[in-house]
């Protein structure tokens, strides 16, 4: 979408690739361009200017203009008056960081509006809103239908599908799954169709777990962040993988952040009976939480550095004798964490940033596994981009390391890998946990509605 | 009656001087303001000062022309943001590198130039009292016009709204089909085109020729005034008056007896107050710091 | 060849745009570069003053060395080679009577303590309040400035002068100068303390966990973050080793040389180690020949002035001032000479 908006441009493809527009094939290099064939588009980040009014900012990038460079705003705010129905209204002389994010998304649908677009693009428009305002919005939305405009609208939740849509596109990794109409949108389709076929069942051995290793009680953070935690519960036990799905930024990072000490939260954290700690380097370096992180490239490598050095991370007081990292401790440190792991390299000096993503990836599932030898792991999305080879071998270490009585926490979007490799799944959806389900018992279709905000 | 007297007029002095100081401090905070609010940082007011002081000095000796020198020191305090533009809005490089290296080639071209024209390093001849700007009201008065026309902008205009959103969320900006870029550069522009008139009031307004260093760090006790201001016009242009007055008082502080010995309160510690002030600012001790949201990133 | 033209564009481009300078003020710059380049290595007395100029950026470019590792723009050396060397004379000037070793130890130790503690000043700001460290420093070089003239003119003042200056320190605080191979020139020990910090550095930052953290901190915060690092504490500590660094400039400058701290001594010492740092690309190594670049002209440009009518020492500042934006523009520059080139190859 990002692409029909001029925000990003497309790779040079064949001729026939490429937007068109009412039969004609248009070219967007810019915002600007889109604006003029009349797309508009309401970004899920919004691009909104926060110590302006709301005003200002509709009007930012086409002022009605007096003379001397001065802004007719009376004229604007006339204009917009004229647009502005009982469901949309707007403080306009307020400043935007002063207004709930609701109303901050009617500011962006007015963008629009005041530059009379014909196709209105809205990407997760209700992640942020109330039910009340969902209802607003959708009510709104479908008045523009009647005046003859076209909506676009990109989101994970069902219900608003159902409620909303005359075509439904649905895309997975990039690719389109399925294309259905108005008459053949049910429940089920769109489920099957986000989730993908019925999983072949990787076959994992079942173990015995242990004691309770990690017990989080009423995890809540405080307001204001953007991916609020509420009230979370959950345990891992030792030999035990938890799996956590989710649709991305349900809360799933918060939570990580907690765990890693970065955010401070309400609740208690317990880790084999003993409260948990609040500083990164005890959790870390006294503790030894092994970590996977959801970026690898920022999160958990030191990308301009050499293989020794990021296969030295975390392990600094170690490996260090009276502060001196010589050369060889650390070739040595590297060239045995790295045995087992299949990593493709030229030699040890070489800089990560020249692995593939895999390579990189099976480096940070040593370093934290078989480096740290920890007895619990943050895991959050270990296969994410990398290839099959790599995948296979991650899951085969993440299952070792369960066997030797070692507690998992998985995050994941893939649903495929949660399922295969979790003896637990729970579910989050804003911030809370809604689902829970032992591996005997795993149901796509209630995890895929749960998801998705669905009742399950 | 007498002592009253001598203080009042004392006091008037003061105000007085206060204010000449801050003339410079002004406009010059004025062209950060405009720089800083699209989201530049710009350390080169310094560079600035001193290339249209230089300049109009120059041209005022050679062609005895008022007005032909104020255009000159005009145009060279814009052709300097020029160079510090490119840096900064066309090749995006690091701002403060940018800003360093504008200060330190100005700091070299000024005396090397001055030795071709006039065979004296870092120096123009001494202005006859004809030649120079001697009443200080004009530049009062176009200091004061200068606040209200910065305000106005920024209230009302196109331009004015668009540095803001330049300078706070520039991709804002871009998805309004608005290059960020574009307004980033007339901001740079117009940021040397207003320092310059603080630059032409120390060399033929305040003083009767250029001499070496002659804004002596007015540049950065202007990006201190900005700062004090939080990059508002109203509050910085009283942090200049501030920092002016702060000026003025060292150096009248020299002659009073402050301790029991009878000795003067040391100047430098009425020196250091707008430094210490803009500390604090930045450290959050004084309310709330409000830089603009993008400053410094490219 | 697409490195060696990466290395050469900024060489040229410094070439072009100071020989168009020469040129547009009347001067012949042949004669000018050869007069630059004699001054500086003419004569044994010539390059003893060479590496005399060379010895401070040698400090300043690794002060600024340091704190770019760690992601820190130190633009603050010139107010911390000043409380550096305050505080060193300041020992010097109260504890008169020691000998030898101590005597000269104890100085260097509190020109390092001086430099620290106004360095960590910006480190603490910085890592504690979020204060940008580049204005933190501007404002606290002229705090420095103001505080150094207190001191000499008030407390230190050398009773037997006119110019604003400190007393000279006993003979006992001197360290010598190399009379024996460069005659009449200043160079002193100091150079060699400069080298060898030169290898402290390089070690400390190569071989070190401390300076394993410090890079890791500067290059990806984030993960260092995550892996437990205290990031805080290294970005305070960068500043403080920063600080004390730059605070070796009295060193050379007091000790070896004049022997009493002069107002307002340093003629951008500070300011010339980021030129420094930058051409030497953040490494400590490097930092040498860069130093010895900025030194050869800061001396040559010195004898410049004497055999040229036109030009003055100040072309230094010009040559400093191109090649500073030469580097800043490198990577626009050289990706569009590339696209040029490419274009060029093909037809």
């Amino acid at each position: 979408m990002k692409i029909v908006f001029g925000l990003y441009e497309p790779d040079p493809g064949s001729a026939e690739c490429g937007v068109y527009l009412n039969g004609r094939k248009s070219k967007i290099r810019n915002p600007q361009d889109a604006m003029n064939l009349g797309i508009g588009m309401v970004q899920q980040h919004f691009a909104l200017v926060e110590n302006l009014t709301a005003l200002d900012n509709i009007i930012l990038g086409q002022e009605p203009m007096k003379r001397f460079n001065v802004i007719d705003r009376a004229f604007a705010k006339n204009k917009l008056q004229g647009l502005v129905s009982e469901s949309l209204k707007v403080p306009l002389e307020a400043n935007v960081e002063d207004l709930q994010v609701g109303v901050h998304q009617r500011v962006e649908l007015l963008k629009l509006l005041y530059r009379d677009s014909e196709i209105l693009i809205l990407d997760e428009p209700t992640a942020v809103l109330t039910p009340q305002e969902i209802d607003d919005l959708f009510s709104f939305l479908r008045d523009l239908r009647k005046e003859g405009k076209t909506v676009l609208i990109i989101t994970h939740k069902l219900d608003e599908l159902l409620a909303l849509c005359d075509d439904v596109t649905v895309l997975r990794q990039g690719s389109v799954k399925a294309q259905l109409s108005r008459d053949q949108l049910t429940k089920e389709a769109l489920v099957k169709a986000m989730t993908g076929r019925s999983i072949e069942k990787f076959i994992k051995p079942t173990f015995q777990p242990g004691a309770e290793a990690l017990v989080i009680q009423n995890l809540t953070t405080s307001a204001g962040t953007e991916e609020r935690l509420k009230e979370v519960c959950l345990s891992v036990r030792q030999g035990e993988t938890v799996g956590i799905a989710g649709v991305e930024g349900n809360g799933q990072s918060t939570l990580v952040e907690c765990l890693l000490g970065l955010t401070s939260y309400i609740g208690h954290i317990q880790f084999n009976g003993q409260p948990y700690p609040h500083k990164t380097k005890e959790i870390r370096e006294v503790l030894n939480v092994g970590y996977v992180s959801e970026d690898r490239q920022t999160q958990s490598l030191w990308l301009s550095g050499t293989l020794e050095e990021n296969c030295a991370i975390g392990f600094g007081n170690r490996l260090a004798r009276y502060g001196v990292l010589s050369k060889s401790t650390l070739h040595h440190h590297a060239e045995e964490m790295l045995k087992g792991f299949d990593v493709k390299y030229d030699h040890l000096e070489q800089k990560i940033s020249e692995l593939s993503g895999g390579n990189q990836q099976k480096l940070v599932v040593a370093r934290e596994l078989k480096g740290r030898d920890p007895r619990f792991l943050l895991c959050c999305h270990p296969t994410r981009g990398v290839d099959v080879g790599a995948i296979e071998l991650i899951h085969q270490r993440l299952v070792e390391f369960q066997k030797n009585q070692g507690a998992v926490l998985l995050i994941s979007s893939e649903l495929e890998e949660l399922l295969s490799l979790s003896d637990r799944l729970l579910v989050m959806y804003q911030g809370r946990i809604v689902l829970e389900q032992t591996r005997e018992n795993f149901d796509l279709k209630s995890i895929g509605s749960a998801m998705l905000g669905g009742q399950p | 009656m007498g002592i009253m007297d001598t203080q009042l007029s004392s006091v008037t002095e003061w105000l007085a001087s206060g204010v000449r100081m801050a003339i410079p401090l002004l406009f010059a905070a004025y062209g950060g303001l405009l720089t800083e609010r699209s989201g530049i940082a710009n350390i080169a007011l310094e560079a600035y000062l001193l290339m249209s002081s230089y300049t109009a000095a120059a041209v005022m000796a050679i062609t005895h022309n008022l007005y032909l020198a104020i255009s000159a020191g005009m145009l060279a305090a814009v052709l300097t943001a020029g160079i510090f533009g490119f840096l900064t809005v066309k090749v995006k490089a690091d701002q403060i590198v940018a800003g360093m290296a504008v200060n330190i080639l100005v700091m070299g071209i000024l005396p090397v130039t001055s030795n071709a024209l006039f065979s004296v390093s870092g120096q123009t001849p001494t202005l006859s009292l004809n030649e120079r700007i001697e009443q200080t009201w004009p530049f009062v008065a176009i200091g004061i016009l200068l606040i209200f026309v910065t305000h106005w902008m920024f209230a009302k205009t196109r331009l004015g709204l668009r540095i803001w959103a330049a300078g706070e969320n520039p991709d804002a900006l871009a998805a309004q089909g608005v290059l960020p870029k574009s307004v980033r550069w007339k901001a740079v522009l117009l940021g040397g085109l207003v320092t310059s008139i603080g630059g032409i009031y120390l060399s033929i307004g305040a003083g009767s020729g250029y001499t070496r260093n002659m804004s002596a760090g007015r540049g950065y006790i202007a990006l201190a005034a900005l700062i004090f201001g939080k990059w508002k016009p109203i509050p910085t242009a009283i942090g200049c008056l501030l920092f002016g007055l702060a000026d003025a008082l060292q150096m009248i502080l020299q002659s009073v007896s402050i301790f029991a010995d009878g000795s003067p309160l040391p100047t430098q510690f009425v020196q250091m107050i707008p430094y210490v002030l803009t500390i604090l600012v930045l450290a959050g001790f004084v309310g709330k710091v409000s830089a603009p949201k993008s400053l410094n990133t490219p | 060849m697409k490195n060696l033209i990466k290395t050469l564009i900024p060489v040229v481009a410094i070439l072009t745009v100071v020989t168009f300078v020469i040129l547009v003020m009347g001067d012949n710059p042949f004669n000018v570069f050869q007069s630059i380049i004699w001054g500086a290595f003419g004569s044994a007395t010539s390059i003893g003053y060479t590496l005399f100029y060379s010895t401070p950026l040698v400090f300043t470019g690794l002060s600024v060395v340091v704190a770019l590792r760690a992601g820190l723009f130190n633009i603050g050396a010139e107010g911390q080679l000043y409380i550096g060397s305050l505080s060193l004379v300041a020992y010097a000037l109260m504890f008169k009577d020691q000998a030898g070793a101590v005597a000269i130890l104890g100085a260097v130790v509190a020109a390092l303590l001086g430099g620290a503690l106004w360095g960590s000043l910006v480190g603490l700001l910085k890592a504690f309040r979020g204060s940008h460290e580049v204005v933190v420093s501007i404002m606290l070089n002229f705090v420095s400035y103001a505080l150094c003239g207190y001191f000499i003119l008030n407390q230190f003042k050398n009773p037997f002068s006119q110019n604003p200056e400190t007393s000279e320190v006993e003979a006992a605080f001197r360290i010598s100068n190399w009379e024996a191979i460069f005659p009449h020139a200043p160079v002193n020990n100091a150079a060699l303390l400069a080298v060898f910090c030169v290898g402290l550095v390089w070690w400390l930052l190569y071989r070190s966990q401390w300076g394993f953290d410090v890079r890791f901190v500067g290059e990806s915060p984030e993960a260092a973050r995550r892996a437990g690092l205290p990031v805080r504490m290294r970005l305070l500590q960068v500043m403080a080793v920063s600080g004390a660094l730059a605070g070796l400039v009295g060193v050379n400058e007091i000790l070896g040389f004049s022997h009493k701290m002069k107002d307002q001594f340093s003629p951008g010492y500070g300011f010339m180690g980021i030129a420094v740092a930058l051409l030497a690309r953040g490494e400590p190594l490097r930092v040498i020949p860069a130093a010895l670049l900025f030194g050869m002209l800061q001396k040559g440009s010195l004898d410049l002035e004497i055999d040229s009518q036109k030009m003055t020492r100040d072309l230094a500042y010009v040559i400093q001032g191109v090649v500073m934006i030469a580097v800043a523009a490198q990577p626009y520059l050289s990706k569009k000479l590339e696209k040029r080139w490419e274009l060029w190859t093909r037809n």
